[in-house]
């Protein structure tokens, strides 16, 4: 049976590879998406790494005063 | 229900060594720090080849008769196999060049000194096996390239003394490349070479995270350190995403096409190379006599995996401007080599 398959995959002389509009349409949102999450993860550690220190101890002191 | 599960592994296992350890895990930052993040991305593309190979493995066929038709197969009716066919053939050439610019890194930073020796002896071998299973895997679409690349690179062994003959017989199979040869690559590509790099790459990681990652001589002074989780994974997670853009964009762009199956009785045609990676061996081999030209190899390679035991100067944390030459030397050689292969068309 996959013998078969094949010989008739191999008899087909269409070309294997879609067609460069076909592979854009598919590979232009992806990279997008990965160049979007590069962005978020360097401003988010960005952030992390310039927030500063004092900042943090006051909020975990307000948070301490007027929790419950 | 993810904190649920957490719940419920937390009262069985206690992770507390683990999370403890992690959150004091410190990574050294000063103007090279940039090059920590190659040894990641290798594994990262590592990691893409294994899942994209396992696919293509799913419909390959080792046989001559089907395997160039399999793989035909895969571009034509499976769903995006053509997609992950490209992946992994661009993804084998992206972790061949990170793989080599994390190598020439660590030499120039002279991270191989005292006490991180074995890390690189581990990491030469890990790039020969990593070039071993590059060149198991070119034979697999059974072309007239891969057919005839293969002839020529299962005869270097024969000019090895002594043991030339049976290593060269071992690869083959038989007098010539055959059946058996496929079945032989196949095996070692998919079970063989996975099996000895896995465990080679895990010790290797294992004692960068016991010794923990080196700092370059000019550097010593700088105590500036940022924590591994989670400052550290972000921006290695950021250099992912960014290079799995690059590599979706080379397929895109260039996606691998199937050459026609091979007919063994039909002689070499003219002008056939190797990939960009074995160039330099294969110009070295037009340049020189044979047995020079694998002896140099050969004997270059055996140097480059020691120099941790010959640099004593890095060792003492004193500059060593020779390996720095012999470096710069051994770069030009290969850069040389490889752009005298790549434009001239002359048959080996």
């Amino acid at each position: 049976m996959f013998a078969l398959v094949l010989d008739a995959a191999a008899d087909s002389l269409a070309s294997a590879i879609p067609s460069f509009t076909d592979r854009f349409n598919f590979a232009l949102p992806l990279i997008v998406v990965l160049l979007i999450v590069m962005f978020f993860l360097l401003i988010k550690v960005y952030a992390l790494e310039n927030q500063p220190h004092d900042r943090l101890v006051k909020k975990s002191q307000t948070r301490k005063r007027t929790g419950p | 229900m993810t904190s649920r599960a957490a719940d419920f592994l937390k009262d069985r296992i206690d992770f507390s060594p683990v999370q403890a350890w992690v959150a004091q895990r410190k990574i050294p930052q000063h103007k090279h720090s940039f090059w920590y993040y190659f040894g990641g991305l290798a594994l990262f593309v590592l990691t893409i080849q294994i899942i994209t190979g396992i696919m293509l493995a799913f419909y390959y066929s080792p046989t001559p008769v089907k395997a160039n038709e399999s793989v035909r197969y895969i571009m034509e009716k499976v769903h995006y196999g053509w997609l992950i066919r490209s992946i992994h053939f661009w993804g084998a050439n992206f972790l061949i060049a990170v793989v080599l610019v994390h190598m020439f890194s660590t030499y120039f930073t002279k991270a191989y000194r005292k006490p991180r020796e074995i890390m690189w002896v581990l990491g030469v071998i890990i790039l020969a096996l990593i070039l071993t299973s590059a060149f198991t895997g070119y034979l697999l679409p059974w072309t007239t390239l891969s057919y005839f690349a293969t002839k020529i690179g299962t005869s270097m062994p024969l000019y090895v003394p002594f043991v030339g003959h049976f290593i060269s017989r071992l690869m083959v199979g038989g007098a010539d490349v055959g059946a058996a040869t496929l079945t032989r690559m196949f095996t070692l590509h998919t079970i063989v070479l996975p099996i000895l790099w896995l465990t080679i790459i895990a010790i290797h990681v294992f004692l960068s995270q016991v010794l923990g990652l080196s700092t370059p001589l000019s550097q010593r002074s700088t105590r500036d350190e940022t924590k591994l989780f989670p400052n550290f994974m972000m921006r290695q997670a950021a250099v992912w995403s960014g290079a799995l853009a690059v590599l979706i964009s080379f397929v895109a762009l260039f996606p691998e096409g199937l050459a026609a199956k091979v007919n063994p009785v039909l002689p070499a045609p003219a002008g056939i190379k190797p990939e960009w990676y074995f160039l330099f061996v294969f110009q070295t081999l037009r340049t020189f006599p044979d047995v020079i030209g694998l002896g140099g190899i050969t004997l270059g390679a055996i140097i480059w995996m020691l120099v941790p035991f010959l640099d004593r100067k890095a060792s003492n944390g004193e500059k060593s401007t020779f390996f720095t030459l012999f470096g710069v030397a051994i770069i030009v050689y290969l850069v040389t080599m490889t752009v005298m292969a790549y434009i001239t068309t002359e048959v080996h």
